[in-house]
């Protein structure tokens, strides 16, 4: 994970991408900080070893100058000295010069002819030897004054001398010089003491004549370095050169006089280890301090790593939904500001689930728990202690009629207004849902048969029996409710009890609305028949299954004498499924389904065409009743299909009768109004259906464009028994009367109550005493001819 | 895995450095180291001194050819101080620097301590003046680059036949007394069949002036036609001093021992006149000889004297037997020169016999106006 490559990058370890740059940079800056004490104390070192050595070989070359000029003094102060002495003395005088001024092993005073004359009179047994062999014989004798002679072994000492001789007043001096006079002449010179610094004197070829190993000049031997020390000499200067054999330091210079060569070495290098100590100190301390730093970032970058561990951790931790745990304060400021801003998004991010658990969890608009809710804590909703659980679901019934008539933001605060009332009724045992749209659902913790559920749905249903004032207008609205009760062993999921209690709904629904049911076993065998007549009854119309039966309507003079005005198309379905489906049944799935718009252009199509051919053929005026639903009356195009349908069929409109329930007053009334008084304006006659079972009010009523009221059977059939019944019946045709309306009965199924409604002033009529419904167009046409003979 | 990866490097760096400090520590030498021992201080150090001088030319000219076997010569000095003791402890230092050749040991008096030494060690010594007859014929690890006293005696007798010596006194030197030895018995035998007799006067110190009287003043009354003088050449001209101031005149004869440029700055007038024997032609026209001539007086301002010539050819005698073995052992060397029978000298060829005897002209010279005048060649 750490070195793996991603592209062409190589992802790194921050730790170690931090310790190792830091590592090279401490390496580097401890290294450069090395080389420059190091190298700057080397240099002010060598440096100062410079000045002191050449300060030092200059000193030694002017002694050994001084020397060798005071030897050539003394040489000439022999010959002063013994000049006008007596021979006998002169050796005496000899010594005596030579011991106050001991430079020279021997002095020799030679005749002319190279002949030793006088000496120091140890060496008396040489006086007479001839020296004219003698390179300083020689040379004096040639014409020099002064001979410097290269190094020989004395044949009077047996020791390695170089001779000074001079040309004297009368005869030639020369002196042995003692090397080691010379050795101490540089000795006193380098009275420091510096055991490193070694001073050399060589003559014209090399030959050592002094230096720190004096055998060297006794065995006459040659300097190896000699070839440097006489280029790098010049003309009497000083010249520094460095070697690199012992890292020494070469001066060098020429003698005035004996021109010889002197060198001095200063093993400088033996100088510098006398300091290593001070390299070893600062190496030590720069190791030290290195080690120190070292430590120091691998400590801060251990700290940064383990702040970004907990980063790490910290984000795979709000990964998982975890956003309450904080970062806490570290020692970085700069972590520290990002923790607080992560913490705040954190903080953000919970606050933020929170809100959208909330929303989620609750319903906005009316503070219930929301569907969310239910459906992810359904179990944790039920409490223990009981032995079941209902599950009440309720809808309100025709809400949509009351987002259209008054609005959205009407319709949400009914919405308001019943969940308030709905959450009143909940206690400690039950717990209310909005489940969406109008509908609601409370998990109530029951007894078995489910009372507490049956009480609630009762009491719900009973909460809005009273009008609804919101916005200052009253609004009458009833739900309906589904309850399912299920041990809680047998509780499977709430997909399971929901589908039990909307089952249980839809039968209220389709009871009458406004009641509650409880879900029983044979309801889905109910559901699953409308489900089943939905998906069949889109392919009815196509598959010919669909037929208008015509009930008569008749004018009625006497129970047995009455005139055909006109037919009610009545439709049915001859299902090939499921047989003869009554249109009590299908009719509301097709509406649920919206199939309700075909099969009612299609019924409205076939009766027009039918009462065409009926007038026709008959040369009649019969008027043909078709049922319009709600729903279908307040689409938009319904105007303009019927005018269509009566353009194509070329039917004459007022052989048309549109019958409408009190439930349009439910859709979009306004609507409904326009559409009915278009209709009205072209001819065709508007039927009031079923009036009197709905809940309309007859301001309503006032200003929908009917021409018609049709009494409801339920009226009918109790006429002849309850009074209540007659006394409404009366009152609905003194209405009719009073408002110009035609009235029809429906219903009709004995004389008594065919008298009956003669007396109530109710003369047309339809019904099963009169005809019951006739199927086929054939047998339409025997009715019409079997009451054109009866008349 | 990244620490087992520095771990990995670091050790692997460690490892390169102790390699390359090994690789340094095993480096071979790349000199060749060539031992010299002889006196170099004190009286009678002109052999040695000289001698090293020459070698010193021979190394030089030897190293900045590129040396020998790609490899530098390196000489190591030693000073035996005249002493057969001290030149013994020399040789030992000299094996144990990790010399297999020994130049040196430029008189007779250290054969009998030496060479054992080198026949033990299986360690070459070539001696460029070591003249001991006794030496001769001998299978050891000596090679000489002078004939044996033999041939001096021989050229000596002959010189005293000429002039028509009827007696000849010996005057030798203690010091090196086994070369006095050897070239008196030799020289008596050559001159056992001539009208010359040979006296040998007791060997004593010359540089006791006592001594040295002594024997003067016997010359003084004995008068010798000729006297042969076997010492070095410092003692040979204090004598001669010696003889000058008591007025003691005799025709003097002398090993090519004293034969150096001491002798004659030493002796002075005292000299003049004077025999003596080397194996130098001074008068040589041999371009090496000149080249090597003119070498020697600017590197060292004097002129080279036959032990400066004798120790140049030995160096280069041994620089080219190694260069024809391709090879540093001593044995190996040894046969390498035996076998090589010859050798060309810086004025002339010589001949190396199979005991590693050589054989060179031999030439007689006379001291005149201060300079050696050769008056004979001899074989």
């Amino acid at each position: 994970m750490l070195n793996s490559k991603k592209g062409n990058n190589r992802v790194r370890s921050l730790f170690y991408t931090l310790i190792n740059t830091n590592v090279v940079i401490i390496a580097l800056i401890i290294g450069a900080i090395a080389i420059i004490a190091i190298g700057g104390f080397r240099y002010y070192l060598i440096q100062n070893i410079t000045a002191k050595d050449l300060l030092l070989h200059r000193n030694i070359k002017e002694d050994i100058e001084e020397m060798a000029s005071a030897a050539t003094d003394i040489l000439k102060y022999v010959d002063r000295a013994t000049k006008d002495a007596a021979q006998e003395n002169v050796n005496e005088i000899i010594k005596s010069i030579n011991q106050v001024n001991p430079s020279f092993k021997n002095i020799e005073i030679l005749d002319h002819n190279g002949d030793v004359i006088a000496t120091l009179p140890e060496y008396s047994t040489d006086l007479g030897f001839s020296r004219s062999g003698e390179e300083f014989f020689k040379a004096i004798d040639n014409g020099k004054k002064t001979y410097w002679g290269i190094p020989i072994v004395s044949s009077t000492t047996g020791d390695t001398t170089v001779t000074i001789s001079i040309k004297a007043s009368e005869h030639i001096i020369v002196g042995y010089l003692d090397l080691r006079a010379i050795q101490q002449v540089i000795q006193k010179s380098n009275a420091v003491g510096d055991v490193y610094l070694s001073v050399v004197l060589l003559d014209q070829f090399g030959r050592y004549i002094s230096g720190p190993d004096m055998s060297l000049a006794e065995q006459r031997r040659v300097s190896k370095d000699f070839p440097i020390i006489r280029d790098q000499a010049g003309d009497l200067s000083t010249k520094s050169y460095s070697t690199t054999d012992q890292m020494q330091f070469l001066y060098t210079g020429r003698v005035e006089g004996p021109d010889w060569y002197i060198a001095l070495y200063d093993d400088y290098g033996e100088t510098l280890n006398v300091y290593r100590p001070v390299y070893y100190l600062i190496g030590v301390a720069l190791f030290v301090v290195a080690v120190f730093a070292f430590l120091g970032s691998y400590s801060t970058s251990k700290k940064v790593e383990n702040e970004i561990q907990q980063f790490i951790k910290y984000t795979a931790s709000l990964s998982s939904g975890q956003y309450d745990s904080p970062i806490p304060n570290n020692r970085f400021r700069e972590f520290n500001y990002l923790a607080s801003n992560m913490n705040q998004m954190a903080q953000s991010i919970l606050e933020r689930d929170r809100s959208l658990h909330t929303l989620a969890y609750y319903d906005s608009l009316t503070g219930l728990y929301s569907r969310t809710a239910l459906n992810q804590d359904f179990l944790l909703f039920l409490k223990e202690g009981n032995e079941a659980v209902s599950l009440v679901y309720i809808d309100l019934d025709d809400f949509k009629s009351i987002n259209d008539s008054y609005g959205h933001s009407f319709g949400d605060k009914v919405l308001s207004s019943i969940a308030e009332r709905i959450l009143s009724l909940c206690n400690n045992e039950s717990t209310a849902f909005r489940f969406g749209g109008d509908e609601f659902v409370i998990l109530v913790n029951d007894s078995i048969d489910g009372k507490r559920a049956l009480d609630f749905a009762k009491s719900a249903i009973d909460s809005t029996r009273t009008n609804i004032s919101v916005q200052n207008r009253e609004v009458y609205i009833s739900l309906s409710a589904g309850i399912c009760t299920l041990a809680r062993g047998a509780i499977i999921d709430f997909e399971q009890m929901l589908q039990f209690a909307d089952i249980a709904l839809y039968s209220a629904k389709r009871s009458g609305k406004g009641v509650f049911t409880f879900y029983e076993p044979t309801m889905d065998i109910q559901q699953r028949r409308a489900t089943d007549i939905k998906q069949s009854i889109r392919s009815a119309i196509v598959k010919g299954e669909l037929y208008l039966c015509y009930q008569p309507q008749l004018h009625v003079h006497t129970s047995t004498d009455y005139r055909l005005r006109g037919f009610e198309a009545l439709l049915r379905w001859n299902s090939s499924e499921f047989g003869l489906i009554p249109p009590a049944e299908f009719i509301p799935l097709a509406e649920e389904t919206g199939v309700i718009f075909q099969i009612g252009l299609w019924v409205f199509q076939e009766a027009c065409s039918f009462i065409l051919e009926l007038n026709r053929n008959f040369k009649s005026n019969y008027v043909m009743s078709i049922n319009i639903s709600p729903k279908q009356l307040v689409r938009a195009d319904f105007v303009e299909n019927v005018k269509r349908i009566v353009r194509e069929t070329e039917v004459q409109c007022n052989w048309l009768e549109l019958e409408i329930t009190e439930g349009v007053l439910l859709e979009n009334v306004e609507v409904a109004i326009n559409h009915l008084s278009e209709l009205r304006s072209i001819g065709i006659s508007i039927s009031m259906d079923d009036f009197g079972t709905g809940f309309s009010s007859l301001s309503y009523i006032h200003q929908l464009p009917i021409n018609t009221l049709k009494i409801d059977r339920s009226f009918i059939s109790k006429l002849e028994s309850n009074t209540v019944s007659e006394k409404m019946v009366e009152s609905i045709s003194l209405l009719a009367n009073n408002l110009g309306l035609t009235l029809i009965a429906e219903g009709i199924e004995t004389s008594n109550q065919a008298n009956k409604l003669l007396d109530l002033g109710c003369y047309v009529m339809q019904g099963f005493y009169f005809s019951k419904p006739i199927e086929g167009k054939e047998q339409v046409y025997q009715y019409i001819e079997s009451q054109a003979h009866s008349i | 895995m990244r620490k087992k990866r520095c771990v990995i490097q670091v050790t692997a760096c460690i490892l390169a450095c102790l390699l390359f400090c090994l690789l340094c520590s095993c480096k071979k030498p790349d000199v060749v180291r060539v031992g010299f021992s002889a006196s170099l201080t004190g009286f009678n150090s002109e052999l040695g001194v000289s001698g090293l001088y020459g070698a010193q030319v021979a190394v030089d000219e030897i190293n900045s050819n590129g040396g020998i076997l790609e490899k530098q010569i390196e000489l190591i000095v030693l000073d035996d101080k005249s002493s057969p003791e001290q030149a013994l402890k020399n040789d030992l230092i000299l094996v144990d620097a990790g010399c297999d050749f020994v130049v040196g040991h430029m008189t007779s008096d250290m054969a009998e301590t030496v060479i054992p030494f080198f026949s033990e060690q299986k360690k070459l010594l070539i001696s460029p003046t070591m003249a001991l007859a006794s030496l001769e014929g001998i299978d050891d690890f000596l090679i000489r680059l002078i004939p044996s006293t033999d041939a001096q005696a021989s050229m000596i007798a002959q010189g005293v036949e000429e002039i028509g010596a009827h007696n000849l006194l010996i005057v030798s030197s203690s010091y090196n007394k086994v070369f006095a030895e050897s070239l008196s018995k030799r020289l008596t035998a050559e001159l056992g069949n001539t009208k010359t007799s040979v006296q040998i006067f007791p060997s004593f110190d010359f540089r006791s002036s006592a001594q040295a009287e002594q024997a003067i003043e016997y010359i003084g009354s004995s008068k010798p036609d000729c006297i042969v003088l076997i010492c070095a050449a410092d003692d040979a001209a204090r004598f001669a001093q010696m003889m000058r101031i008591n007025d003691v005149k005799a025709v003097v004869f002398l090993p090519a021992w004293a034969m150096t440029t001491d002798l004659l700055q030493h002796g002075g007038e005292a000299v003049e006149g004077f025999y003596g024997v080397n194996y130098i032609d001074y008068s040589s026209s041999a371009p090496q000889y000149l080249e090597f001539r003119d070498t020697f007086l600017g590197k060292f301002g004097s002129e080279p004297n036959f032990a400066s010539i004798l120790t140049y050819e030995s160096i280069m005698l041994l620089a080219q037997a190694i260069e024809q073995a391709q090879s540093t052992d001593a044995v190996i060397i040894k046969n390498q020169i035996i076998t090589s029978r010859s050798f060309r000298g810086l004025q002339s060829e010589l001949i190396i016999n199979q005991f590693g005897d050589i054989t060179r002209p031999t030439y007689l010279y006379q001291i005149l106006g201060g300079s050696y005048v050769k008056l004979e060649e001899g074989q």
